[in-house]
């Protein structure tokens, strides 16, 4: 490679380099402030799903709280909170009788058992009544 | 060589070139302050009489691109003596400045409650232009304040929370959050407003809670305090972009 090929070379990746270090300095637009409102909503909720005593290991987490500042402090009145929890458990059927539908082998079944939420709803707190 | 007529042409036509822009600016200019005359108008109803404020925020899986957030705002109301102050145009930008001031004995607020203002000057300012192409800035700012209003709403008012998330292994994955946002609001001070480098608009408001516990003749909780907030504004839209590229892979 010759010497003017590679200072050209050099040049274009100084050039470059040069230009995405000013791109995204001078990034502007709501970008970063929606991405910053998303980060700042996720805590929110993960603050006031942590104030919920019964989490369960695998589940599924509904509120309806009111947040209020309070000496730049958030507090949450969730007012109702729905808990089903997901947890799978290995059922094993031993059948080895025949039936009619025909003959049934010793088989392993894996369900996912999600409880009906009738069961398990926990509704605390609810000032409207639901 | 050129011939006279053509040359006698060419000097015409670039001194009306030059000369016509300051001879159109009469109308425009004209329409352009009363445009910010309104805005500032419109600023000062809503800092006495008070405006409604509904926002929404939803996300999804923590995702970014999945945000969506509308804010709306409603005010009417009659307001006597308000005075202009100082007028500013830019000619080139096409862009008029207008402070716009008041000062009231009494009003009956957007809650119906009558407050007694006791001919404390309210001061605003509005900002206008008559060309599209201009309206970038202005747009920022007007975003960044309703971002003010709304953020001082959620500190007083604070705002209502729906969620759905998902625990593995005693780890929150949220999935869906929503908070919404619906009061009026009033007696809100613009402290300060401006753009920074990147050209996105801020404004910093302030609401005295126990100036407006006087004013109303009823005690607040948390009274004496000062609550501040800074609301941002964008003039470009580089999120709806990146939203359309994702969704797109």
């Amino acid at each position: 490679m010759s010497k003017g090929t590679k200072n050209s070379i050099q040049w274009m990746i100084f050039v470059v380099v040069i230009s995405i270090c000013f791109s995204s300095l001078s990034r502007a637009g709501n970008r970063a402030m929606v991405e910053q409102n998303t980060k700042e909503l996720d805590e929110i909720n993960k603050k006031a799903v942590g104030e919920i005593s019964d989490l369960p290991k695998d589940g599924t987490v509904k509120i309806k709280a009111n947040a209020k500042y309070k000496e730049g402090i958030i507090q949450f009145n969730i007012y109702d909170k729905k808990v089903s929890d997901t947890e799978e458990k290995e059922i094993k059927l031993e059948k080895s009788s025949e039936l009619n539908t025909g003959s049934v082998k010793e088989e392993t079944l894996y369900i996912n058992n999600s409880n009906e939420p009738k069961n398990r709803e926990k509704q605390e707190n609810d000032p409207k009544g639901n | 060589m050129i011939p006279k007529v053509i040359k006698l042409f060419i000097v015409a036509a670039v001194c009306m070139g030059v000369m016509a822009p300051s001879g159109w600016s009469g109308n425009k200019r004209i329409m352009t302050i009363r445009a910010a005359k309104v805005m500032a108008e419109r600023a000062i109803v809503e800092s006495i009489y008070g405006l409604k404020l509904k926002a929404t925020e939803e996300v999804k899986d923590m995702i970014p691109a999945s945000f969506e957030g509308s804010t709306e705002t409603k005010t009417q109301a009659k307001i006597k003596g308000i005075s202009y102050d100082d007028i500013v145009y830019d000619q080139e930008k096409d862009i008029a400045k207008v402070t716009a001031s008041v000062a009231l004995d009494t009003i009956t607020n957007i809650d119906g409650k009558v407050m007694n203002l006791k001919n404390k000057v309210y001061k605003r300012v509005g900002f206008a232009t008559s060309t599209p192409e201009m309206a970038g800035p202005i747009r920022a700012l007007r975003a960044a304040e309703l971002d003010a209003y709304k953020q001082l709403i959620k500190q007083i008012v604070g705002f209502t929370l729906e969620s759905q998330t998902k625990v593995e292994n005693y780890m929150l994955k949220s999935d869906l959050v929503k908070t919404k946002v619906l009061a009026t609001l009033y007696l809100a001070e613009v402290t300060d407003y401006g753009w920074d480098k990147q050209n996105d608009a801020f404004v910093k408001m302030s609401l005295k809670v126990s100036e407006i516990s006087e004013i109303l003749g009823e005690s607040i909780v948390d009274g004496g305090q000062v609550i501040e907030v800074e609301g941002q504004g964008a003039q470009e839209d580089d999120f709806s972009a990146v939203k359309k590229t994702e969704k797109k892979q």
